[in-house]
């Protein structure tokens, strides 16, 4: 019998659409409901609706407390960092503790929310799991060298958010598994630990460490995976965008890519491009630049249906997307295919098994022939 | 790159010489010999490419020949996405009434516009409206409903209704409001109502007693509106003085007006001295018969911009600067800031600036419920209609409106104003159709008050200031 956990995922948003899309391959958990706030209009809609994509076979609900009769489990998701915690999050983790339900946190609270959250379940019997808060052992000893891997790596990055990265990582994984690989994963989402990999490390994130003991650490935590896990491959997801957009728009400055990159070499890369009319000249001034700052090798584009919404963005000081149709990118993904780009659409299925494919083919080449 | 006709304009100061380059996006400082050479042979640079100093703007990237060959808008392709999923600002006009009849109003009559009538806005298009925009903002993070007129406060009951619906219907969005009034209406239980749920309030305020009430006078009894306005806000001060923040003022100056007069009286009068304030000329769009401004105004208003440009110089105390005339820094400071964003080159295909999309910047729904792109556009102007509550956005009256520049396309891509331009639909709208000759009359002003933005940026440059 599937001992299965019935999961409520809350607030449901693009930020959780590869999570649904991919539910089958998640460990422990059967999502039974997707409830989002009244506000976003997302009500009756089928789930792709979030992303543009296409149906997922499961209607989206904004009436939290009757979902909860449907469930074992809320997750509450990424999205909640940007809601009002004691007037809007608060009360629901109260009902779902209410009614036995087990909560999931993910790593978008912060620790006083995850304290409120920690004393209701333990008042009301109920669990209460954070996500992305891994206790690591201590990574650092020794001196600052970096040590090789002896497995291939697979690195998947974006020039910014929502570049349906966590698609492209959960879409290698599924392909992988198929092959008969054995994979480890770091995600660039805490939604990560659902689907039973890493989630990025939370050394990476926070002011405790120098910029040169968090690239240390981060190759001591790959070589530390490599060495129980023993994959046959490792793919690693990189949290947010890879290089600043322009003065305006620092994106993050795209210091977590630079750090990963000097702490891993990968054999293989996936960059995922937010929607634009890209011509040859964009694509390969962004390999260059990739090359040079990062000293990674792109194998493929995943062309994402999301573009940045520049006017805003330069209005607000903060990226801003508008979501297209997962349909409307083919076109684009074949102008740039016809120049010799291998670019991607990770929403259409067979392109993911594709871009998956090719990433394997490659290794599997590179191991055929390796210097010892 | 072409180099022989540069696509540049020449233009300057008593302090410099200037070359605004349109491919760059840029403002060069240059040399008196350079800029004389360029002026000499603007139409073919071969015989001055050899020059060391032509040869290194060449090198360089600048005075680049290279026009735009399509004029079309970068979000014409992606309209429908748009339009789907980025709407975030709403604004309402619940009443076509008003309890002023003030004599500048585009509703008065002086306008090729709609007239004061007895439409109100229903419930029922309101709240379909409401609806309207939280299934089409998807991808907003803020959405904003404004309350706009005739005067909004004749409709009071309707405002607290789609208040308290939008506010059910928002959790996951932050959810502002903002009202246009007059001010005359606003009594202690809507001030409390504004107070408790924090709406921004923009009350029309021309200047002291004697200015204000030359235009904004009662319906009924014709007396001006000031007394009643300042009575009501000193029980909102007195009431609710932290919310005071949320007030700000929209000041019409009327150019045959004393400007000193009107820019004392902001700065100084008690109960609007701290706040914020807006201000414009009399509109011109769509007016049968223009306002022309007085000399003493003129000369009145530039003294106290060049105040202005002396105390951000740091030569003159901001106690002795004119709060209204701040706008034209202001306007320096976003020619810094956004518009002059250095650029490689035009592409092939760009539209001219001004124009914003139709409905998604924000998106005006009239009191029988159709959409206009903004309060400015005539109502009397079928063009200008881009959809209603029932049929939602016609995506053809939106790409048309979008791509105003189309109408007019040699003229613009051969403009050296391309990418500052701020002529937009309400421009070219000629009340019958959309017209390329009604836009192309407003051509020379965008012009001439770019190279004198130009002029002014440059000079403060010359100083020292730092934007």
């Amino acid at each position: 019998m599937d001992n299965k956990e019935r999961l409520l995922v809350y607030p449901y948003g693009v930020e959780l659409a590869a999570v649904i899309r991919h539910r089958d391959m998640l460990c422990g958990y059967e999502v039974s409901e997707l409830v989002s706030p009244p506000g976003w209009g997302f009500a009756g809609k089928d789930a792709g609706f979030v992303d543009g994509s296409n149906g997922m076979g499961i209607i989206i609900a904004d009436d939290f407390e009757a979902a909860l009769h449907n469930c074992d489990t809320v997750l509450f998701g990424e999205a909640c960092s940007h809601m009002d915690f004691i007037r809007v999050i608060e009360p629901k983790i109260q009902a779902a503790a209410d009614m036995g339900k087990n909560i999931i946190l993910t790593a978008a609270f912060d620790s006083e929310s995850c304290k409120i959250a920690e004393s209701i379940c333990q008042e009301k019997g109920v669990s209460c799991k954070q996500l992305g808060c891994s206790r690591m052992q201590a990574l650092l000893h020794g001196n600052e060298e970096i040590l090789e891997l002896l497995t291939p790596v697979v690195f998947v990055l974006g020039i910014t958010e929502r570049t349906n990265k966590f698609e492209a990582q959960l879409a290698l994984r599924r392909r992988v598994q198929q092959s008969g690989y054995r994979i480890s994963q770091v995600g660039s989402t805490s939604s990560a630990e659902l689907f039973g990999f890493h989630s990025f490390p939370s050394f990476m994130k926070g002011h405790a460490y120098s910029e040169q003991q968090k690239i240390v650490m981060f190759n001591r935590y790959i070589k530390k995976i490599e060495a129980e896990e023993k994959p046959d491959l490792i793919v690693i997801g990189i949290p947010g965008g890879c290089m600043p957009i322009s003065s305006k728009l620092p994106n993050g400055f795209g210091i977590t890519a630079f750090e990963v990159s000097r702490a891993v070499v990968p054999d293989a890369a996936v960059l995922g491009l937010p929607y634009d009319e890209y011509e040859k000249a964009h694509l390969e001034g962004l390999l260059s630049v990739i090359k040079n700052r990062l000293g990674i090798e792109i194998d493929c584009f995943s062309l994402s249906n999301t573009k940045l919404d520049w006017d805003t963005a330069l209005q607000e000081g903060n990226m801003s997307y508008v979501t297209l149709d997962s349909k409307f990118i083919e076109n684009r993904k074949v102008v740039c295919r016809e120049q010799g780009f291998p670019v991607y659409n990770v929403l259409n299925p067979g392109d993911a098994s594709d871009m998956a494919d090719s990433i394997i083919g490659k290794l599997e080449k590179y191991a055929a022939v390796q210097p010892v | 790159m072409q180099y022989n006709t540069p696509h540049i304009h020449l233009f300057k100061t008593p302090g410099g010489y200037y070359i605004y380059d349109v491919n760059r996006n840029t403002i060069v400082r240059t040399e008196k010999s350079t800029y004389e050479k360029l002026k000499s042979n603007s139409s073919d640079l071969s015989a001055v490419e050899g020059d060391e100093d032509i040869r290194e703007l060449l090198d360089r990237g600048y005075l680049s020949s290279n026009k735009v060959e399509e004029i079309e808008h970068h979000a014409t392709s992606m309209l429908g996405f748009y339009l789907e999923n980025k709407v975030s600002a709403l604004t309402l006009q619940l009443t076509q009434q008003c309890n002023l009849r003030c004599e500048y109003c585009v509703y008065s009559g002086s306008y090729h516009n709609r007239g004061h009538a007895n439409n109100r806005m229903s419930r029922e298009t309101a709240l379909k409206a409401i609806d309207f925009l939280f299934t089409h903002s998807k991808d907003a993070k803020r959405l904003n409903i404004g309350f706009y007129g005739g005067e909004p406060l004749l409709e009071f009951k309707l405002i607290k209704e789609c208040m308290e619906y939008a506010m059910k219907k928002s959790e996951g969005k932050l959810l502002t409001f903002g009202i246009t009034t007059n001010g005359t209406l606003l009594n202690d239980e809507i001030a409390d109502f504004f107070e408790k749920h924090d709406v921004s309030v923009l009350i029309s305020l021309d200047g002291p007693k004697e200015i204000h009430d030359k235009n904004r006078k009662q319906n009924i009894s014709g007396c001006g509106s000031f007394d009643t306005i300042m009575e009501n806000l000193g029980k909102l001060r007195e009431r609710h003085p932290a919310y005071m923040k949320k007030v700000s003022f929209s000041v019409v100056v009327d150019p045959t007006s004393n400007y000193t007069c009107v820019d004392k009286f902001f700065t100084s009068y008690e109960l609007v001295k701290d706040s914020k304030k807006v201000s414009s000329l009399i509109s011109s769009r769509y007016a049968k018969n223009e306002t022309a401004a007085q000399d003493s105004f003129i000369k009145e208003r530039n003294y106290e911009v060049f105040k202005v440009y002396l105390h951000k110089l740091g030569r003159l105390d901001v106690k002795h600067t004119s709060v209204l005339a701040i706008d034209e820094y202001n306007r320096l400071k976003n020619l810094h800031d956004t518009s002059l964003i250095p650029a490689k080159s035009l592409s092939r295909k760009e539209h001219h600036g001004g124009p914003c999309i139709p409905g998604v910047s924000r998106f005006f729904v009239n009191a029988k419920g159709d959409f206009y792109p903004c309060e400015r556009v005539s109502e009397t102007s079928d063009m200008m209609k881009i959809g209603s509550v029932d049929t939602g956005f016609d995506l053809e009256s939106v790409d048309r409106i979008l791509n105003i520049g189309r109408l007019s396309k040699e003229s613009c891509r051969n403009c050296w104003a391309f990418r500052l331009c701020y002529v937009c639909v309400s421009m070219a709208d000629d009340l019958t159709q959309l017209s390329g000759e009604k836009k192309i009359s407003n051509c020379r002003n965008v012009r001439r008050s770019t190279e004198q933005q130009f002029k002014n940026y440059c000079t403060l440059r010359e100083f020292g200031h730092a934007f």
